[in-house]
């Protein structure tokens, strides 16, 4: 009879998950220092006591046989996809006395020439926001997202709401239309642990419709009371038809709303702008004395329609031209746009502007607040096309007339005002989000568009967060876009951008570009083969991560408490694996850059005294999280307090779970300053020679215009699309294994999915094997897979997969399809508006063999 | 000898000045607002962007210290004169999405702003 084995530690330690970007509050089950079990944390507000398929599965990520666990050194000089590194083991010492050098040398002679690239923002965010600008790069890219993510969102929610994020009101809506989004029910930013259950309740307590547009029956549709098909690319048209319906049919808009909250009742000239008094005041017509006059009179009575005369020229509410310009969009044409029957447009649009009870009241904590309890949200795949910031826009249109924003029921900023701080009023009396919670480019007061300093180009995109998009272009033709240093090195980390980018062979092109590439890995995926110098990170189960629940972000919105956590390690990593980011903060010392470091710190991150880090010596990585803690939160609470406690949380006033009530900014329904900006962009970019820069869709008003799939398909007669699974995130959960056996026993998840009608029509059956191929020479071979949950006109292919690594072909099995390597890197996709790369492209399918 | 003050770069606006600080003499600097307009007529439309948007008001990105106390908080923002010796920093801060969180109000001891329940794991 065997010994039963002593156990000296058993315990469930807190943490947060990092297998998505929901940062789901974890306990992580340790017996002897091994990870055994994870669960949701039961005490989480965020999450409570669930934790999705990816969350369980990190632990076959920790404990991976092919992590990386010492330096290694690239021998083979060439690079490609499928190429040998021949990787040399070498010794932390050299590997660090190499990267050192390399960055000193950079940031001595052009700090411009240092390009990082991760999508580690919950981890790098802050300190690598330190270090960065210690070191005086602009070159930092947040995610190979940045192709796919929210170009056209965050843009609309900084402009509307003030905030990063925005989010339904899942504790009082009534009516919830998704566009090409799964919030709640999906992996990424949407908090399925949260938000689910709230879904249910919503169902069961006050019988919540939930409608799902998307050409693909996903996770979310299949959940829903109702799933409305639609072509890709179209959903501008199928809003602005609802619009139209509410407007001009129904009559349904809350006129109080939009003239105490809104552009609306602004005066427009002719020439589109604003109407304006000698002073420089944009003037509004006021009903009670019949004149023009500042929008911030004294008593001023502002009408929202009509058409008046203002030093003889004919001037109208932008209200009005909302109204007008969305009679463009009958259902009957949106019909044929979208597929989407008129009849079906029409009631849905009556239901949602019936449901918002324009009106109405609620009286939460004793205050009364307007109630809207109808909202669209909307994400990836409505504007993840080539005019994608108009459906942005077009789609909040929608909130913005029935009233449903920053209010019970309706479309919520995250957070956008908090205890000290609130959006302010800008030029115009409209709205700017707190200086607080920008950190990135907003789009208001308007950016000036100048020659591009940046790798990104993002100077040519004033109105967008970022611009990714452009990297490989730039990188490949840095004189094109007026730069007169070329990237030198490269720092990555958590970023498969080779895979989560459009395009691998442009790609790799481009990184062949960067002489010295250091990639930070825990596992070798496709990017990190492309690296000179690979150093081991730490699993996100190891690693130290301040305030991964980022409170503009990835929180819980409304009726909720505001609350902090720690990504806290849980186990220790392998002997020699340190976290990247301290090692970055090493780097620091090595190069010289440690006053600049801790003086930028203390600066940017406000820190008190007597908490400022000291430049005269070198601080812990731990130290500087610790000063960060106790400058936030009091001396009380630094790291040790948040390893044993975990969650600090402290109530969410009404006011800052629904401020708009509370605020007096305006927003904007018309784009003026946005139109402005486009001959501001096409001036410089003519200075630049990029005649072909189009700078059409810089417009007041939203429009839908077509993706390159839309029309002549001719042979090419199907639109393919990508589609989330919930139980993969990027590239990087194909590491775990249990979900690499998931995603073999799950019929769709590495096929290509057709409708069986289309199918037929065709002649192609279940489990042929099939080539699908686009205008632009792109191919990918998978099996085909029959499921009526498909537009017949798309082909659907879901997630990312594909990989090609030569460490995860030994563990990932059937590769399947790679959707990104149908989309050809051409400008011509990118919006110019937003940065977003059109993810839908037309598609022939052929057997090659039959299943 | 010439009462003069300094400025210093922090962030990748020293790819647009070229260096990491300089002295100004005061005579010429004026005030911040002075200042600044000094700064954005030698280094041009790309610094000027990085510090400033449309209508003048700062970037979000870019930060503007004398001394030790940001352009928002002093008394009479950009139009705060310069003194012999003033120390003038510009930051700009490399966007993404970081930077700082936000300032719950929980440290304030007795009679904070917000109740606060901390709930153990």
């Amino acid at each position: 009879m065997a010994t039963p084995k002593t156990v000296h530690e058993d315990v469930w330690k807190p943490s947060v998950c990092y297998m998505c970007y929901n940062a789901c509050n974890i306990l992580a089950h340790v017996i002897d220092g091994v990870v055994v079990k994870i669960e949701g944390n039961p005490n989480s507000p965020h999450n409570g006591s669930r934790v999705c398929a990816k969350g369980n599965a990190a632990i076959m990520g920790l404990y991976n046989p092919y992590r990386v666990t010492k330096p290694l050194k690239r021998t083979n000089p060439e690079k490609g996809i499928g190429v040998d590194p021949k990787w040399e083991v070498i010794s932390w010492e050299e590997a660090r006395a190499v990267v050192a050098s390399k960055l000193k040398e950079i940031r001595d002679t052009d700090a411009r020439k240092l390009y990082v690239l991760t999508f580690d923002m919950q981890g790098f965010g802050t300190p690598g926001n330190v270090w960065a600008t210690a070191f005086g790069t602009p070159n930092v890219s947040t995610g190979p997202s940045g192709y796919f993510c929210g170009n056209a969102l965050h843009p609309v929610s900084w402009s509307v709401h003030g905030t990063f994020f925005q989010e339904p009101d899942y504790d009082y809506t009534k009516y919830c239309i998704l566009f090409g989004s799964q919030h709640g029910l999906a992996a990424f930013t949407k908090n399925p642990g949260g938000l689910a259950p709230k879904m249910a309740e919503a169902r069961v307590k006050r019988g919540m419709k939930l409608v799902v547009v998307d050409p693909y029956c996903n996770n979310a549709a299949s959940k829903a009371n109702e799933w409305i098909p639609i072509r890709p690319g179209t959903d501008t048209a199928l809003a602005l038809a609802m619009v139209n319906v509410l407007l001009n049919e129904e009559g349904i808009y809350d006129r109080e709303f939009l003239t105490r909250y809104t552009n609306g009742p602004y005066l427009i000239g002719p020439d589109g702008c604003y109407v304006r008094d000698a002073e420089g005041r944009v003037l509004v017509w006021d009903m009670a004395s019949g004149t023009p006059r500042p929008f911030d009179a004294e008593g001023v009575q502002p009408a929202i329609d009509g058409t008046f005369e203002v030093g003889g020229a004919e001037v109208h509410p932008a209200f009005h031209l909302v109204k007008e310009h969305v009679k463009k969009y009958p259902v009957e044409r949106a019909e044929e746009i979208t597929t989407v029957p008129a009849a079906t447009i029409r009631r849905i649009a009556q239901e949602f502007g019936q449901a918002a009870s324009i009106g109405s009241t609620i009286t939460l904590h004793g205050k009364v607040l307007p109630y809207r309890p109808a909202v669209v949200d909307w994400s990836k795949g409505a504007i993840a096309h080539q005019h994608g910031m108009h459906a942005g826009w077009a789609i909040q249109l929608l909130n913005t007339v029935i009233g449903a924003v920053d209010v019970p029921g309706g479309h919520l900023g995250v957070s956008a005002k908090g205890p000290d701080w609130e959006p302010t009023e800008g030029p115009d009396g409209m709205l700017v989000p707190s200086q607080r919670i920008a950190f990135l480019g907003i789009p208001y007061p308007p950016q000036k568009p100048v020659a591009p300093n940046t790798v990104e180009a993002a100077e040519l995109f004033p109105f967008a967060s970022y611009a990714m998009p452009m990297l490989p272009d730039v990188l490949m033709n840095p004189e094109k876009y007026g730069l007169d240093y070329r990237i030198e090195m490269m720092i990555q980390s958590r970023s498969n951008y080779l895979m989560t980018s459009v395009d691998p062979e442009a790609v790799t092109e481009a990184f062949k570009q960067i002489p010295f590439i250091v990639s930070f890995a825990v596992n070798i995926d496709e990017t990190v083969e492309m690296a000179d110098i690979v150093l081991p990170d730490t699993h996100v189960l190891e690693r130290l991560d301040a305030l991964p629940n980022r409170i503009y972000g990835w929180i819980l919105p409304g009726d909720s408490d505001w609350y902090w956590t720690v990504r806290a390690p849980v186990v220790d990593p392998p002997p020699g694996v340190r976290p990247w980011v301290e090692v970055l903060y090493d780097l620091a010392e090595d190069i010289g850059m440690l006053d600049d470091l801790y003086s930028t710190f203390n600066r940017n991150l406000k820190i008190k005294d007597p908490f400022k880090l000291d430049p005269g010596r070198q601080h812990s990585y731990e130290e500087t999280v610790d000063a960060y803690f106790k400058s936030l939160f009091g001396a009380e609470h630094g790291v040790e307090w948040f390893k044993q406690n975990f969650i600090l949380k402290t109530p969410r006033k009404l006011e800052e779970a629904y401020p708009r009530p509370f605020l007096k900014p305006r927003f904007p329904i018309y784009l003026e300053h946005f139109q402005r900006q486009g001959p501001q962009v096409a001036a410089v970019t003519a200075q630049l020679g990029l005649e072909d820069w189009d700078v059409s869709d810089y417009q007041a008003l939203p429009d839908w215009r077509p993706c390159s799939s839309y029309s002549d398909r001719g042979e090419f007669d199907l639109i393919a699309i990508n589609c989330k699974q919930a139980f993969h995130s990027f590239s990087y959960t194909v590491d775990a294994v249990w979900l690499n056996e998931l995603t073999d026993n799950y019929p769709d998840a590495k096929a290509v999915v057709m409708n069986p009608d289309t199918a037929a029509r065709k002649g192609l059956r279940q489990g042929d094997m099939v080539s699908v191929r686009t205008p632009d020479g792109k191919e990918v071979r998978a099996v085909l897979s029959l499921f009526e949950g498909v537009h017949p006109e798309v082909l659907a292919i879901p997630g990312v997969h594909g990989h090609w690594a030569r460490d995860r072909k030994k563990y990932v099995g059937n590769p399947g399809p790679h959707f990104n390597s149908l989309l050809a890197y051409d400008l011509k996709y990118i919006d110019k508006a937003s940065s977003a790369f059109d993810a839908c492209v037309k598609v022939k399918v052929a057997r090659i063999q039959a299943g | 000898m010439k009462a003069t003050v300094t400025v210093c770069y922090t962030g990748a606006i020293r790819t647009y000045t070229g260096k990491r600080s300089e002295s100004f003499d005061l005579q010429e600097a004026g005030n911040l607002r002075a200042l600044m307009a000094l700064l954005v007529a030698r280094y041009g439309k790309g610094f000027e962007s990085r510090v400033f948007v449309e209508g003048g008001g700062l970037n979000n990105l870019a930060r503007v210290l004398v001394g030790e106390v940001e352009v928002p908080e002093l008394p009479v923002g950009m139009d705060t004169a310069l003194e012999p010796g003033s120390v003038v920093t510009i930051i700009t801060i490399t966007a993404l999405a970081g930077g700082e969180n936000l300032d719950p109000g929980v440290h304030e001891g007795p009679g904070q702003r917000h109740g606060i329940r901390v709930d153990q794991s």
